[in-house]
């Protein structure tokens, strides 16, 4: 008899140990309260400071960005790219299988940030990694371009040519 | 009141997984990249950087705002601070979105509703949750939609509206695995309150799905697993044995499934069945509490079943193995108490912003630890290990900027010398105090040609050598009128008027080009010195703003420095404090832990003394085995 009730009382601890769980008490939502609010200060405090980094360092004027993106790349399985301003390495990134995901979602990676003088300016891109038939694959591209007295960024796009059934680099100069 | 706090967060527990996983703000994000600072803030978005990402948007949105992607800006930001637990901050946007704009189009007006409901819904705001799920029209996606009707009937059955959750569930397409986890809620809800019948039929409906992935499995086991307890509850054995089959047996809850199925077969006097699943499980890991349940109630049934002499050994093989997995949760207790648990708690990728699912497999504290597993799937131990993950990356963050200053204070300093240096050259440079004279002259050229386009005085279009031309025509007219008294010049004054007119017939002729080329070169020339002059106003902007704005940067690094300071000691009080929540909830669930295990000892070693003193008073000999057990004494 002990043994059945003690039956239907381990029925019901487990359905409720399954179903249910207690609420935090207090101590806790506040200690969640204080990190919130934590959290908070610390992002506003990191934007102002990036802002501010942004200020000093990248002045608009002289403010140039380079940043990576895909617009398919099933032909490309990027590894690392590379950068070359005016003939000299100012940029070099590894991707990890995260980074290569985020961008194939449609996100757009600044790799380079910098000050740029107004005038004539070559940009070379060399991206490296698998290309069509699992083979390895390094594509050089290259851009001139005039740099104003407004912040300028390039976006380097790796694209699909349905055609050729290779990948596709492309530079864009965003106004 | 409190039952029904406890039954909102028992749906959220449910969901939490889901919620996470769900079909987020990322999937109705649009694909063109009009703004590249957004599509930075996505990048880190997608690798769940949402510190990064939020830092990005928050920038944008103060400094420069990111325009052509319309609100959608917004709304990811929305989206990231509920993913980043500031919820509070989370509906401020989304609230803004609804009542500040008249022109908000209606998809994103049904996003910031739903992102507005689901934040409400893990604040466990019933009615504004409702509310908020209701406004939504019938733009978003059908799949979202889908998970919108499952938190919405989750909110009316914490309400107690059944009968409207049964309408809500009728719109959720089927297919779609929310009316599978919707049919799931409302049926455990409904054996909850005692409606079991009710409450089976639904659960049969969400067992029928395709298992063809691990969460759908999941599912359909956890169904089963309810119908069978449900069963069980109402004494229908048989058919709780049929439920209990059905669940795979390496899955998830297998060991509760083994269970449940031995006490059916024990409530219904089939003792030798019952040690089919039982002794499965005890061959099973110890550390599981159904495996420990199980190592109790075998040699009881075997004891049932008149299997007496295997019901003592299974006994003594019980308390053995209940007394080293006692060691190993003293061990495990032991271990908390001389802090192991920061080696698993600390992170060990070098990207600390990037927060993977805690696990004990890959840890070193593994073998220490490993009592520790069905803590870590807790929501309350995930929500407080993130908090202090998070805190921990945000130490790093602080101490990164605190190493930055220095080099922005450099930076500084580099900028005013070398604000100074351009000073002195501007100062001295005479081009820049030329710009009023050439403004003069621009004047005046475009009084000319005024005066050409007026008067129609085109002599002034001539070239060089056309006036040249002219000059000397005019000395030759001016000869002839000297020498015509004295001889006859009628020949010289014939030529020298065809000439002149020659000349003058040229120069009407080639007016028009003349007059065009002339305005457009004073155009050119306006333009320069529109230029010009722009430039000069931007260049004593910047020498009269750039001591200001020095100031400025001066100030803000000195503010900001000292606003790291203190940020970091509240963080560290913080970080401490949330590591020794989580070092309490460990040692709470091993001591729990420990205390039923003992108690299972003491049980086993004290149904053993029972069963030996039966065994010395002859108890036995007279007794036969059960009369239920069909199989004889067991093997």
């Amino acid at each position: 008899m002990i043994m059945i009730l003690k039956l239907k009382f381990i029925i019901l601890a487990l359905l409720l140990a399954y179903c249910s769980a207690y609420a935090a008490d207090n101590k806790t939502q506040a200690l969640d309260t204080r990190i919130e609010d934590l959290k908070k200060q610390i992002l506003e405090l990191n934007r102002d400071l990036f802002q501010l980094e942004e200020e000093l360092l990248f002045p608009a004027n002289t403010q140039f960005s380079i940043f990576v993106s895909f617009e398919a790349g099933t032909f490309f399985a990027l590894d690392s790219v590379q950068i070359r301003l005016d003939n000299k390495v100012v940029a070099n990134h590894l991707y990890t299988d995260r980074e290569v995901s985020a961008l194939k979602r449609g996100g757009t990676q600044r790799i380079y940030t910098g000050n740029l003088a107004s005038g004539e300016h070559e940009i070379v891109a060399y991206f490296t990694g698998i290309g069509p038939k699992g083979r390895d694959y390094k594509r050089g591209s290259t851009i001139k371009l005039t740099k104003g007295t407004e912040t300028q960024f390039i976006e380097l796009k790796i694209a699909d040519d349905s055609k050729q059934q290779q990948p596709e680099f492309k530079i864009k100069v965003w106004d | 009141m409190r039952y029904r706090h406890a039954y909102l967060l028992f749906v959220l527990i449910l969901l939490l997984p889901l919620l996470l996983l769900s079909r987020s703000y990322a999937e109705s994000a649009p694909d063109t990249i009009k703004d590249l600072r957004y599509g930075e803030a996505l990048y880190y978005f997608y690798q769940e950087k949402y510190f990064s990402s939020i830092t990005r948007l928050m920038q944008a949105k103060k400094f420069n705002p990111v325009t052509k992607q319309r609100d959608t800006p917004e709304l990811l930001l929305g989206g990231l601070f509920i993913n980043y637990g500031l919820r509070d901050e989370a509906n401020k946007i989304f609230h803004a979105l609804l009542e500040a704009k008249t022109d908000i189009d209606p998809q994103t007006k049904d996003q910031a509703w739903y992102y507005l409901g689901k934040s409400w819904y893990m604040d466990n705001q019933a009615d504004k949750s409702l509310y908020t799920l209701n406004q939504i029209g019938s733009s978003l996606p059908p799949e979202q939609n889908n998970e919108r009707l499952h938190l919405l009937s989750n909110v009316l059955m914490y309400k107690g509206k059944y009968n409207d959750v049964n309408r809500v569930l009728d719109d959720i397409d089927s297919g779609s695995i929310w009316k599978n986890y919707t049919q799931y809620n409302l049926g455990v809800s409904l054996i909850k309150t005692g409606e079991i019948n009710k409450g089976l039929a639904f659960l049969e409906d969400a067992c029928d799905i395709n298992p063809g992935d691990n969460e759908s499995a999941g599912l359909r086991d956890r169904c089963y697993l309810a119908r069978g307890f449900a069963y069980i509850q109402q004494n229908e054995h048989a058919e709780a044995i049929k439920q209990f089959k059905k669940i795979r047996l390496k899955g998830p809850i297998s060991n509760k499934a083994l269970l449940g199925m031995g006490w059916a077969y024990i409530q219904n006097n089939a003792y030798q069945l019952a040690l089919t699943p039982l002794k499965e499980l005890t061959t099973r890991n110890a550390i599981d509490p159904s495996v420990q349940e199980a190592l109790l109630a075998t040699p009881w049934v075997m004891e049932k079943a008149g299997a007496i002499e295997e019901a003592l050994t299974e006994y003594e093989i019980t308390i053995n193995i209940l007394a080293k997995e006692k060691k190993k949760l003293k061990d495990s207790i032991e271990s908390i108490k001389n802090n192991k648990i920061s080696s698993i708690l600390n992170p060990q990728t070098q990207d600390l912003e990037i927060i993977a699912p805690l696990e004990l497999k890959n840890s070193k504290s593994s073998i220490s630890l490993i009592y520790l597993n069905d803590l870590l799937a807790t929501r309350e131990f995930q929500n407080a290990y993130r908090n202090y993950r998070d805190l921990y990356y945000l130490r790093s963050v602080l101490t990164q900027w605190e190493q930055k200053l220095p080099v922005l204070r450099t930076m500084l300093s580099e900028r005013k010398s070398a604000y100074q240096g351009k000073l002195n050259r501007i100062s001295t440079d005479s081009r820049i105090h030329s710009l009023n004279q050439y403004s003069l002259r621009t004047t005046r050229l475009t009084n000319e040609i005024n005066t050409i386009d007026n008067n129609d005085t085109r002599l002034l279009l001539a070239n060089n050598n056309e006036l040249e031309q002219l000059a000397l025509l005019d000395k030759i007219q001016e000869k002839i009128i000297n020498f015509e008294k004295y001889q006859n010049l009628d020949d010289v004054k014939y030529k020298s008027n065809l000439i002149r007119g020659l000349l003058t017939w040229e120069i009407n002729t080639d007016y028009a080009p003349r007059y065009w080329k002339a305005k457009k070169q004073l155009q050119q020339l306006k333009s320069a010195l529109i230029k010009a002059s722009n430039s000069k106003e931007k260049l004593t902007q910047s020498w009269q703003k750039a001591p200001k704005n020095f100031n400025r940067y001066a100030n803000q690094i000195e503010i900001k420095q000292s606003a790291i300071q203190h940020l970091k000691i509240r963080l560290n009080a913080l970080l401490n404090a949330q590591s020794d929540y989580l070092h309490q909830l460990a040692s709470d669930t091993l001591q729990t832990r420990y205390n039923t295990m003992n108690d299972y000892h003491v049980r086993a070693q004290y149904n053993l003394t029972i069963l030996l003193d039966k065994l010395a008073s002859g108890s036995f000999s007279e007794s036969k085995p059960d009369n239920n057990s069909r199989h004889g004494r067991t093997p």
